[in-house]
């Protein structure tokens, strides 16, 4: 029995290690402060800030199924519509994603600036 | 009938050690070439856009084949009433989700994208064979599963519930997986409404075939006693299966030969085909249905436990050619884009397309089998599968 | 957060929706612009017009779409090739030839075997692959009888030229024609057409079948224009005279 036990709390330890590390770690995503993102062009973006920086991926996704599968134009909510305030895609959307380590799969395929 | 003790296999002898050894070794060719191909892509394999279709579904459709085939050997004591092929219900039906397993890893790694494997989960398509058949695999796997568990807590009204579930979705399975290709009606390899049936038969017949195989090589490896009525009994029901097989085989290509417009299809697999009509002839009629029918419906031979296990290799590799003559041939024939006339372009029109199985299929379809040997091997360590002793208390019918 | 809970349901039914039954348009009441019922988008391409050694639509489709060579006729991507064809069996024959590309079926079979409906046609007629949800499986390659679509076997990176416009690809997904529907959408023809009326015999017609005032309508309307293998009654939007 203590034996199972054990190996119960081996597993969950090794499971929560990137948890504890992190938490502990001196290095880590909350300590260092967000890089700077070069503003855009324009007055404001489609949405607030604060609610792109969370949500933008899911807007994409659906502006994209919208574009993709019922033919209608993403207009200034899909990717082309970031080209125009935000063109250069090293200064924008992969400071933060390397920041981040996200690695969307958008660029495998897409150009930026479309 | 006498209860029947179940035990697990001791598992400690160097020959166990060294087919589970063996077994491992050969089942990681599956992860690797697996890899490469997600990696490189299919170009690393024989596929191309001409046969887009390869060793991987040939795989696929064989292990889900063999699958159902023993899935219905191991319902015989449960469903239909052969209380004397009790002793093998449990090996049956672990054999069988064990190899359902392996055949959708053989589908699901060889997709362009296997990381999306759970996309069909979420997307239904119902006019697609391949979506109908996501969810009948996966309820058959799931009703296997449980069939098996109540053949360990010796439930038998469930057993016998679940078992008749799982021979039903067993028979939609293979009905299908025949379906995938009988309904494709632009190739005429393809296209058949017997495609259904015939993948029904040819389960049986190598599911047979795997049990005769399994059971004799397991019993003597592990000391334990195995009735020959047994053997012979299976060797049997094997000999009558492989004739429907014949039969289907023999309709369907006489169905097909007889319209003129599928003279050149029908040519090409019996006539001039090359390779591919070797293996027709030679490979399946002749050594994987007439030969093993042969052995074992003779008196002589079919008595012998030797010739009836030579028979079930034979008839194994044999259902094997078949799958592959399903799905290889139908390709390599080019597409009428206009009937009659002669067509040619860069993208290969109009001209026969060839295939050759490559290295890295070679390993993923070895791969494959050494997956079902190791965790075959595995299961009947950990879990007691295998009856102490299988004595007959009377002859078979 | 306006982008809340109820947009989010409203989009997830209907794309669901479309999923289940074919893109319908109730996913559009929002902007209904493209992609309307009403239009059929097809082509009427004459052979007679067709000069065998002319390539201007394939290399126009080359360089609007990204298309790559991989130089192996095994692994080659084809949206558009030229098919030359002769009668069977009579000595001496002309062999002249024709562009084969996505025919747009009406009932595709490509979309029907589809097991996670990557494939799908667009309430326009348009049949397109969403490779954002292919999984590879190939089955569609199988099934279409005009061998219009082709596996990405190989690794193909975005390179410096490509058409921003059009996305390049990864390997393991199906991908065919789309009739450049990018170009459709902004009023313009697909490149093949417009390139073979161009720099070429205008062999290539373009427009709304379902529109009578249409060049290609009037074309369909001599009762010289057929569809290849309508007797499997896929009912290609594509149409060809003089075969």
């Amino acid at each position: 029995m203590s034996k199972g036990l054990l190996a119960v709390a081996i597993f969950f330890a090794v499971l929560a290690f990137p948890l504890i590390f992190n938490a502990t770690s001196a290095v880590t995503g909350s300590t260092k402060s967000h890089p700077a993102l070069k503003q855009g062009k324009g007055e404001k973006c489609v949405k607030d800030t604060d609610w792109m920086r969370r949500n933008h991926m899911n807007l994409l996704k659906h502006t994209r199924d919208d574009s993709v599968r019922g033919g209608i134009p993403a207009g200034e909510s899909g990717l082309a519509g970031c080209v125009s305030c935000h063109p250069k895609r090293g200064e924008f959307c992969d400071s933060c994603h390397s920041f981040v380590g996200a690695s969307p799969e958008c660029w495998q395929c897409h150009h930026y600036p479309v | 009938m006498a209860k029947i003790k179940y035990t697990r296999i001791e598992g400690r002898s160097g020959g166990y050690y060294a087919f589970m050894a063996g077994s491992a070794l050969v089942a990681s060719l599956l992860p690797i070439s697996a890899l490469i191909l997600f990696l490189q892509g299919h170009h690393v394999t024989g596929m191309t856009n001409q046969v887009p279709w390869g060793m991987p579904i040939v795989m696929a459709i064989y292990l889900i084949g063999v699958s159902a085939g023993s899935l219905v050997l191991s319902s015989m004591s449960t469903v239909f009433g052969k209380t004397e092929y009790k002793p093998f219900a449990r090996v049956a039906s672990m054999l069988a989700v064990v190899l359902i397993v392996a055949g959708l890893m053989a589908i699901i790694m060889d997709w362009g994208r296997p990381d999306r494997v759970l996309v069909p989960f979420f997307h239904f398509q119902p006019r697609s064979m391949f979506s109908l058949n996501a969810i009948l695999y996966n309820a058959y796997m799931l009703i296997g599963f449980l069939y098996l568990v109540a053949l360990f807590r010796e439930n038998e009204v469930w057993a016998k519930r679940l078992g008749l579930s799982a021979v039903i979705i067993a028979v939609g399975v293979h009905s299908g997986t025949g379906a995938i290709f009988g309904f494709v009606y632009v190739r005429e390899l393809y296209n058949s409404p017997l495609l259904p049936p015939s993948f029904i038969a040819a389960a049986l017949s190598s599911g047979t075939a795997l049990m005769i195989i399994v059971l004799k090589y397991t019993f003597d490896a592990t000391g334990r006693k195995l009735d020959v009525g047994y053997i012979q009994g299976l060797g049997k029901l094997m000999g009558i299966f492989i004739l429907v097989v014949l039969y289907l085989i023999f309709i369907e290509n006489v169905t097909r030969s007889y319209a003129p417009k599928n003279y050149e299809a029908s040519s090409f697999l019996l006539l001039h085909g090359g390779k591919f009509t070797f293996y027709f002839w030679v490979g399946l009629i002749g050594v994987g249905l007439v030969g093993p029918a042969a052995i074992v419906l003779n008196s002589a031979t079919g008595s012998s436990v030797r010739w009836i296990l030579a028979a079930a290799w034979l008839q194994l590799a044999g259902v094997l050619m078949e799958r592959y003559l399903i799905v290889i041939p139908a390709q390599i024939l080019p597409l009428e884009l206009l009937p009659g006339m002669e067509i040619t372009s860069v993208f290969l029109d109009g001209q026969f397309a060839t295939y050759s199985v490559s290295a890295v299929e070679w390993m993923y379809s070895i791969g494959l089998f050494g997956v079902v040997a190791f965790a075959y091997g595995l299961a009947i360590r950990l879990w007691p599968m295998l009856p102490e002793e299988a004595v007959m208390q009377e002859p078979p019918a | 957060m306006d982008f809340d809970r109820r947009d989010f349901l409203r989009i997830g039914a209907a794309v669901t929706a479309g999923a289940a039954i074919g893109p319908v348009a109730s996913a559009m009441t929002q902007v209904e612009k493209e992609g309307s019922t009403a239009r059929r988008w097809g082509m009427v391409i004459d052979a007679d017009k067709c000069s065998a050694d002319c390539t201007v639509c394939v290399d126009a489709c080359r360089t609007e779409n990204n298309v790559p060579r991989f130089d192996d006729p095994k692994l080659d991507i084809h949206w558009i090739r030229k098919i030359a064809f002769r009668p069977k069996g009579i000595e001496g024959a002309t062999e002249r030839t024709f562009p084969a590309m996505c025919f747009h079926c009406e009932h595709p079979p490509c979309a029907h075997v589809c097991p996670v409906a990557a494939t799908f046609v667009r309430p326009d007629g348009i049949v397109q692959v969403d490779k954002h949800r292919c999984i590879g499986c190939r089955y569609c390659v199988i099934a279409c009888p005009y061998k219009a679509r082709s596996f990405v076997a190989k690794h193909v990176e975005p390179k410096e030229g490509d058409n921003p416009k059009v996305p390049s690809r990864t390997h393991g997904v199906v991908e065919k024609c789309t009739l450049c529907a990018h170009r459709i959408d902004q009023g313009m023809q697909p490149a093949c057409v417009e390139a073979c009326q161009k720099k070429a015999t205008g062999a290539m017609v373009f427009s709304d079948l379902n529109n009578p005032d249409t060049d290609a309508s009037a074309l369909l309307r001599t009762g010289r224009a057929r569809q290849l293998r309508a007797d499997l009654g896929c009912e290609p939007g594509v149409y060809y005279m003089g075969l």
